[in-house]
């Protein structure tokens, strides 16, 4: 019997077993993945020991004084001192057995060469070991091994004005604490020997200052107490639920969207579901009240029909299931490759188990929910009328007449009365190509957002040309000053701002607190503001979204800094949103020279924006200490992984809108037709077309997907983007209004004519079958 | 008078290897403004040489003409025209379009044929309703109005475009007396004013109001008789005449 039943609607029955299959499977490679990160991140960490506190410092440093303090806190259980040298990719050359040397100038990453730590924070190989290398071997970095497709035994060299030296690559480093593609710095690993020699030979030493505490959750407040206590500084500070967020912000992203798409299948699937026991009980209706007639109860009547949907779930649930089993390793790669191998044990096949449950058990709910009807149907109800008491009482009126409505386009007025006496079915497509267009949509202007300049103006970088950073400590002030030399006398620089940043004293409060605060003249470079205004004159400064929830301040307050040993008072005129130095960022306005520099900013504009790039390189070139982007790239490679991560998933997901729209809209319009299969043998008899009925199924196949489409794209473009800044204002990402850069012609045009033609083609081969039907046939059913 | 149809060897079988024969070369004409009953057994093949006569379905082998033209070597296009302009269709049940009002539903074929304009269609149907007595029900829906009314409305639906011929599959079969009464009154009057009508009936009284009777056994005609014209005062004799030949051939 329900072999018949299978076969009956075999492309039906087919199509929600796909559905189950890929909910479930997508569920079951979701949870693979947060198991994975976390097993292996829970793995490395204990052999790798990241810090729990660690801080980046530049300039001199009073090792003593740093151990004396870590001796006093109870707390702390080791400590470490890291030195670290920082080398520009253009100064790192990689070469490849027999290929020409290429230098590692294109990546945006900082390059630190370290030599294994002592105490902590080890860095290990690819498997999981803690590595010490013999002079002349280096250990690349993994994400270097990916991009340059490196292997061991080829050759790194590294060149610093005449210092030159060649290593073998022995191994690939698995670093704990920078190993997520979100991390923006790597660590190179040399033998101690080789370390201190590229220290004295190629450049100045970066500190990382490290500790271990006791209890991990006393991180934030060691670090309030670090910066208290006068401790360095002169960089950032990152302590360990960030380091762990950042290792797992990338694999979390890809698990979230897994489980997002999971449960947008979960949900179609419901609709098909709901919509094909609806069609199916209106098809056999008569057949249930024959039934009841004979004496079957309404519970074994619901248990028969039930009984099919059960099997469909539990095959779609075990085959989903066993397909992620399978497949799991293909998704789990890179995390694999970033953390460590993590066998699956019995515990995360359970745990995927049942999140897979979860999918099996929504579905027999829902079917239950529906099936429920049953019960209310009457025999007279079912054999008489044959009416499932599903449909209100019929109205006494006769809603958009004919008589009335329909002009000349009898076809297009059937499709329209069609469409509004059937809405509760239709409803099916115009929901399916909303979601579709969603899915199409949110990841292919993500991708848009990041790559946008824009995203980066709105993100804390000023609307300019080239971003100049000038990083190397030492003779800083000439550095800038051979700078602005060259960008004053440069014909193709059309104009430009030097800009200072700081660590800041705020005065007034309770403890001693700092703030990094950018200074300078912002009048060429305006920041934009998601409140108020950037800063115009003397004595006005522009908070970060963070720091003004973090300082508890609004625009028109004051705040009262140090700068330049002087106590000054701000007035805050606006609030910026800002990505960079974990979101805590100031920006003042400041014209005269200040004593103490951490750092200098440079921001300018070409003459022309044909000349952007060619520029940067000559400069890139020129100055050694300076790193210069095109900010293009700039906004590129700072979310590069970001894209990266979402760039395949676009096109899946765009691929997978149209497949789906095609894949519902055969299988609504097969069950649809079939309920209508005695009007449309009517129509026939009347004089109406195969070409007719063709027609009025492309009409209300076009309309019903278009009103989806219409409100997908309406959606995305607005409500989508504040639901995003609702979600991430609980990131604490610094990240207050998030608006979607869009590229028009995805957006408005290849999006909805994608989606839109899927719709007509799949509506017209599916329904071309009408010329098949047999007339005689579809009058006697 | 001229041929409206001609059924020339007409054949029809069923099934791809146990092959059943259902029709076996039927020869048969209908005059213009004639009004033709079709009578037989159940399972004689009548509603089958009905259907296959009128393009509904498709004939294994043989012709037929209408109009002077093979119905069978039109496309859809051109079968669906035919249809439409100058053919209609009357069945047991009304298979009117629910949701829909009677008169939205007398009206759509005549909106779809384009013949005349809307307001010509609309006078139309009302004189067809008054004339049928239901135009008092004329914006009622299906399930507001009685079997007998709806079959009424699928006359007048089948009456709109003023066909030349109509057909029909015992379209009083699920009526009471009195309706099938009404109905059968209603076909004669459309007969007087020039419309053909072929019929399917299992009922005696309703083939004693057309002008010839064909009987069918076994898918072959066997024998065929003409009453001629109908007059309401000869009723009773035509009713006697034609169940005299009905219980001949074994009805």
């Amino acid at each position: 019997m329900q072999k018949k039943q299978f076969q009956k609607n075999t492309v039906i029955h087919l199509t929600l077993l796909l559905f189950m299959i890929l909910s479930a499977f997508l569920m079951t490679i979701g949870t693979f993945i947060i198991l994975q990160t976390s097993g292996s991140m829970e793995n490395i960490f204990p052999i790798a020991k990241p810090p729990h506190f660690l801080q980046m410092h530049t300039g001199n440093l009073d090792k003593e004084k740093i151990e004396q303090f870590a001796e006093s806190v109870e707390y702390v259980s080791q400590s470490e001192i890291v030195e670290m040298v920082n080398l520009d990719g253009a100064n790192i050359w990689y070469k490849k057995n027999g290929n020409d040397a290429v230098s590692l100038a294109e990546s945006m990453l900082d390059n630190g060469f370290v030599k294994q730590n002592t105490y902590f924070d080890y860095l290990l190989d690819l498997d999981n070991n803690v590595v010490k290398q013999e002079d002349g071997e280096i250990g690349v970095p993994i994400s270097y091994m990916e991009k340059y497709d490196m292997a061991v035994g080829d050759i790194i060299t590294v060149t610093k004005g005449d210092f030159s030296k060649t290593y073998e690559i022995k191994n690939f480093i698995r670093d704990a604490q920078m190993s997520s593609s979100m991390a923006s710095s790597v660590r190179f690993l040399l033998s101690d020997h080789d370390f201190t020699e590229l220290k004295e030979k190629a450049g100045e030493v970066e500190y990382i200052v490290e500790f271990r505490l006791n209890d991990s959750g006393l991180a934030g407040d060691f670090q309030k107490l670090y910066e208290a206590s006068g401790m360095p500084v002169n960089g950032q500070g990152i302590t360990y639920p960030l380091i762990k967020l950042v290792n797992s912000l990338a694999s979390g992203l890809s698990a979230g969207a897994m489980i997002l798409v999971s449960i947008i299948l979960i949900l179609i699937a419901a609709f098909n579901l709901r919509f094909t026991i609806l069609a199916v009980l209106e098809e056999e209706i008569r057949q249930i009240g024959a039934m009841k007639a004979i004496g079957i109860s309404d519970r074994d009547i619901y248990k028969r029909y039930l009984k099919k949907y059960r099997i469909l779930a539990i095959v779609g649930c075990i085959i989903g299931f066993l397909i992620g089993m399978l497949t799991n390793k293909l998704f789990t790669k890179d995390i694999r490759l970033m953390f460590g191998e993590q066998a699956l044990g019995l515990k995360e096949i359970m745990i995927s188990m049942m999140a897979v449950l979860f999918v099996y058990w929504f579905m027999i709910h829902l079917c239950k929910k529906v099936l429920k009807r049953i019960r209310n149907i009457t025999v007279v109800q079912a054999l008489v009328y044959g009416e499932t008491g599903t449909r209100r009482k019929k109205t006494e009126k006769c809603s958009f007449s004919l008589q009335k409505y329909c002009k000349n386009h009898v076809n297009l007025y059937l499709s329209l009365k069609n469409l509004v006496q059937q809405r509760k079915s239709w409803l099916l497509i115009v929901i399916v190509f909303f979601l579709a267009a969603n899915v199409m949509l949110v990841p292919m202007n993500l991708i848009h957002t990041f790559q946008d300049k824009k995203f980066a103006n709105t993100m804390g970088s000023a609307d300019c040309d080239l971003g100049i950073e000038l990083q190397t400590k030492d003779h800083i002030e000439e550095n800038c000053e051979q700078m602005i030399h060259s960008l004053e006398n440069d014909t193709r620089i059309k104009n430009y701002s030097v800009f200072s940043t700081n660590k800041c004293e705020i005065a007034g409060g309770d403890e001693r607190e700092t703030i990094q605060v950018q200074l300078g003249d912002y009048s060429d470079f305006p920041i934009p503001c998601i409140e108020g205004n950037s800063p115009k004159k003397e004595g006005e400064i522009a908070l970060s979204y963070l720091n003004q929830i973090k300082l508890g301040k609004n625009v028109g307050d004051f705040l009262e800094i140090t700068v330049n040993d002087q106590q000054r008072k701000y007035q805050i005129t606006g609030i910026y949103q800002d990505l960079t130095s974990g979101g805590y960022t100031a920006k003042a306005y400041h014209i005269s020279k200040l004593d103490k520099v951490q750092n200098y900013t440079i921001y300018a504009n070409c003459e022309k924006s044909s000349e952007v790039r060619e520029v940067a390189e000559q400069y890139s070139q020129m100055f050694s200490f300076a790193k210069i982007l095109p900010m293009e790239e700039y906004t590129s490679q700072t979310f590069g992984s970001v894209i990266d991560t979402f760039d395949n998933v676009a096109y899946i997901a765009a691929f997978a809108a149209v497949f789906m729209g095609i894949l519902i809209t055969v299988l609504f319009l097969k069950l649809q037709s079939a309920k209508e299969y005695s009007e449309i043998a009517a129509l026939k008899v009347l004089g109406f077309s195969v070409k007719d009925i063709v027609k009025q199924y492309l009409f209300k196949g076009g309309i019903a997907s278009t009103i989806g489409i219409i409100l997908g794209i309406l959606w995305c473009n607005t409500w989508c983007e504040k639901m995003i800044s609702f979600v991430l204002s609980f990131t604490n990402s610094g990240i207050a209004e998030f608006e979607f850069v869009v590229q028009p012609i995805w957006n408005f045009v290849i999006c909805p004519l994608g989606l839109f033609l899927a719709a007509l083609v799949s509506t017209y081969i599916c329904i071309g079958e009408v010329k098949n039907y047999n007339v005689i046939k579809m009058l006697q059913e | 008078m001229s041929k409206i149809l001609e059924i020339k060897n007409v054949c029809k079988e069923f099934g791809q290897e146990n092959k059943t024969v259902v029709l076996k070369k039927i020869n048969m004409e209908v005059e213009q403004g004639e009004y033709v009953v079709i009578m037989g057994q159940s399972g004689s093949g009548k509603s089958t040489l009905l259907y296959n006569i009128s393009g509904m379905d498709k004939i294994t082998s043989g012709e037929v003409i209408f109009d002077g033209e093979n119905i069978f070597a039109y496309d859809d296009e051109k079968m669906s025209q035919l249809r439409l302009q100058k053919m209609g269709f009357i069945f047991q049940h009304s298979y009117l379009l629910k949701d829909m009002s009677l008169r939205d539903n007398i009206m759509l074929p005549a909106m779809k044929a384009k013949k005349y304009s809307k307001k010509e269609i609309l006078e139309k149907g009302n004189r067809l309703m008054e004339r049928l007595n239901i135009d008092n029900v004329a914006e009622h829906m299906l399930n507001q109005v009685s079997g007998g009314q709806m079959q009424r409305a699928a006359i007048c639906r089948a009456l709109i475009n003023e066909p030349r011929i109509l057909y029909g599959d015992e379209p009083t079969g699920a009526l009471n007396a009195s309706a099938t009464r009404e109905v059968m009154d209603i076909l004669n009057t459309i007969n007087q004013k020039g419309t053909t009508i072929v019929l399917v009936t299992h009922d005696a009284k309703v083939a004693a109001r057309a002008d010839r009777i064909i009987y069918l056994r076994d898918g072959e005609i066997v024998s065929s008789l003409v009453l001629g014209k109908y007059k309401p005062e000869h009723e009773k004799e035509r009713g006697e005449k034609s169940g005299q030949w009905l219980k001949k051939q074994g009805f």
